[in-house]
């Protein structure tokens, strides 16, 4: 870390330092859900309800976001392609099931179909399938019919508007999760800035999400926590409230002089390629924004995850 | 062709019809799998019944074989192409049980072309005859012009009809289209006969022309859907013109645009099969029917409003 605003090791992008440290991550189930809707408004609304409350595995068991607009929907309508990310196929086909059965079924007009995972062809020992439509279907109390269309079936369950229809099974496939990393900048505000300009470049890359509230994490997470029954507590080293009270704890700092906040942006995907561009474009985005110091990212010191993605080499530094 | 090329030798093979026989002859052994790996002179050896005499391809056809380079094929992964040329309406069984391959009939094809039909593509370029596709379970036949009775049903005795698999026939189809079928697609552009989907355990039938009287009797699940709306026919009325040709023991539910309908429009014209324009937009007239066999198939009747 730079102490004094001198930076340490040389490496800067746009006049901020880069810290030489790596992203630590960790392979995660995925799967893509292609929502569509009558029209943008709808189908907006269902993807967002599927998708929310799904920040971290940690405490939603999920991770899950908007990837972007389907670039071509089964059925022609507008379409939304969302990403959810779980650490078991078991825990995402539970997951995914009620999300699709409580916030797409009950949506006006929506429809959802398997986004398939095309990126990950060619690792077919880590693809497989969730029957998430084939036990929705009992909603439909019997009266529930299939309709198998190419070479595959989707069900038909009676609702109130008409139908709702959802293809029986969605491929899962192993992706990442945990790509990260911190700005570190003078103020609140300049670090707000810096996040939000990341973000906006960030949601470009398609097979990446941001699972964070607005793509921003203000409260990282540190491993473990003085209260037993805590699994992770607030990042004291990067809180900046915190800087002098850790010295009287003999504990340190990780904040340089002269930041006074520090936001995360945290990123999914479906591949490390992904990963590595979402972080590329978010940090140089964010370096351009006045007011921040540094670049750095959140690992465990490389013991948990077993994707490190290393600052100076996503930046090409 | 050099070895170190890596490129490997693929066939196309062509009959080309030169005596019509006088009586039907049994054809199930022209098929691109039987002709894999044949020269001209084993191709001519093939069987072929004609009535009660065992006759050869040899005798009907002139068989020509075309060596092709295919870079990307496997060694003995890829079938040849079939091309059969002129008019075959009085061989039957044509493509019957293929499992994969590419066969095309430039001309009429008889009875049973592509009866229990597995896998691969069938393109018919003339009108086909009685029982296409029937008892078929997988795979593609697409016929250019008109097919006779029976498409895609069972045979007599036989509980099931096709299982898996799709035909499209952009002419008209005869008598008791898909009946008793299990699974599967059949699109048919013209008009039907009567009873079509008669006895239908699953699966779709689409016919976008008119169709005979007594539609989907018998059905148990499965979809027939009138894309034209009000057969020509219209017997059996319950409620006036609104009713139809279905039987009475079809019930009307509502009018909507079912989904899945979309769905199919999209598989349809990826496999070139035409419909009219605005089709995906089309709103239907749902019964549910038979009543008699437990009333959960389904008759969608295209709204002429829409």
């Amino acid at each position: 870390m730079p102490m004094n605003g001198v930076p340490m090791n040389g490496l800067q992008i746009n006049g901020v330092e880069i810290e030489d440290t790596f992203a630590e991550a960790f392979t995660m189930r995925c799967v893509r859900v292609t929502i569509t809707a009558a029209n943008q408004t709808w189908a907006r609304h269902a993807a967002e309800a599927a998708t929310g409350f799904a920040i971290s595995v940690i405490g939603c068991h999920m991770e899950a976001g908007i990837e972007g607009e389907a670039r071509q929907a089964p059925d022609g309508r507008f379409g939304l392609d969302c990403l959810f990310f779980a650490y078991s196929k078991e825990e995402m086909e539970k997951q995914l099931t009620n999300r699709c059965g409580q916030a797409i079924m009950t949506c006006a007009t929506s429809a959802c179909y398997d986004g398939k995972l095309p990126e990950l062809q060619g690792e077919e020992a880590g693809l497989g399938k969730l029957n998430i439509g084939g036990k929705l279907r009992f909603f439909g109390d019997g009266y529930q019919a299939s309709k198998v269309i190419g070479q595959d079936r989707f069900w038909r369950i009676p609702v109130m508007e008409g139908e709702f229809l959802i293809q029986e099974e969605f491929t899962v496939g192993k992706g990442i999760g945990g790509g990260n990393f911190l700005i570190l900048a003078e103020s609140g505000e300049a670090a707000l800035a810096a996040a939000e300009a990341a973000v906006q470049a960030m949601r470009t890359v398609r097979g990446a999400i941001l699972p964070f509230p607005g793509g921003v994490v203000r409260s990282g997470s540190q491993v473990g926590s003085r209260y037993k029954f805590l699994r992770a507590s607030t990042n004291t080293a990067y809180c900046p409230t915190l800087r002098g009270r850790l010295r009287g704890d003999s504990k340190t700092s990780a904040l340089p002089e002269g930041v006074n906040a520090v936001y995360e942006i945290v990123v999914d995907a479906t591949t490390a390629s992904a990963i590595r561009e979402a972080m590329r474009l978010g940090i140089l985005a964010a370096t351009q924004s006045p007011g921040v110091r540094c670049i750095s990212a959140g690992n465990y010191g490389g013991h948990l995850g077993k994707h490190h993605f290393h600052l100076k080499d996503v930046l090409g530094l | 062709m050099n070895a170190s090329t890596e490129a490997i030798m693929t066939k196309q093979v062509t009959l080309v019809l030169k005596q019509t026989p006088s009586l039907p002859v049994e054809a199930e052994s022209i098929n691109p799998e039987a002709v894999a790996g044949k020269g001209v002179e084993e191709i001519k050896r093939l069987p072929l019944w004609c009535g009660n005499c065992q006759e050869s391809v040899g005798a009907y056809f002139d068989v020509e074989v075309t060596e092709g380079v295919n870079p990307s094929a496997a060694d003995g992964e890829e079938l040849p192409e079939l091309f059969l040329k002129g008019d075959l309406s009085r061989f039957q069984r044509l493509g019957q049980g293929v499992r994969a391959g590419l066969m095309v009939i430039q001309g009429a094809a008889g009875f049973h072309a592509g009866a229990a039909m597995r896998g691969g593509r069938l393109v018919i370029q003339g009108d086909a005859g009685d029982w296409l596709g029937a008892e078929m379970e997988g795979g593609l036949i697409q016929v250019e012009g008109s097919t006779g009775h029976f498409a895609g049903a069972a045979y007599r005795g036989e509980t099931k009809g096709m299982t898996g698999g799709t035909i499209l026939v952009r002419g008209n189809a005869g008598q008791r289209l898909g009946a008793r079928m299990r699974r599967g697609l059949i699109a048919v552009g013209g008009d039907c006969g009567d009873t079509p989907g008669y006895g239908m355990l699953a699966g779709s039938v689409l016919i976008c022309g008119q169709a005979g009287i007594r539609v989907a009797s018998g059905m148990v699940r499965g979809t027939v859907i009138l894309l034209q709306g009000t057969p020509s026919r219209a017997v059996f009325a319950r409620d006036g013109a609104e009713a139809q040709a279905l039987l009475p023991t079809f019930y009307y539910n509502c009018t909507y645009q079912p989904l899945f309908w979309k769905l199919l429009c999209v598989q349809l014209a990826q496999a070139g099969f035409p419909l009219p324009a605005g089709s995906p937009g089309v709103s239907f007239r749902r019964y549910s029917g038979d009543a008699n066999e437990g009333c959960r198939g389904e008759v969608l009747i295209a709204d002429a409003k829409t």
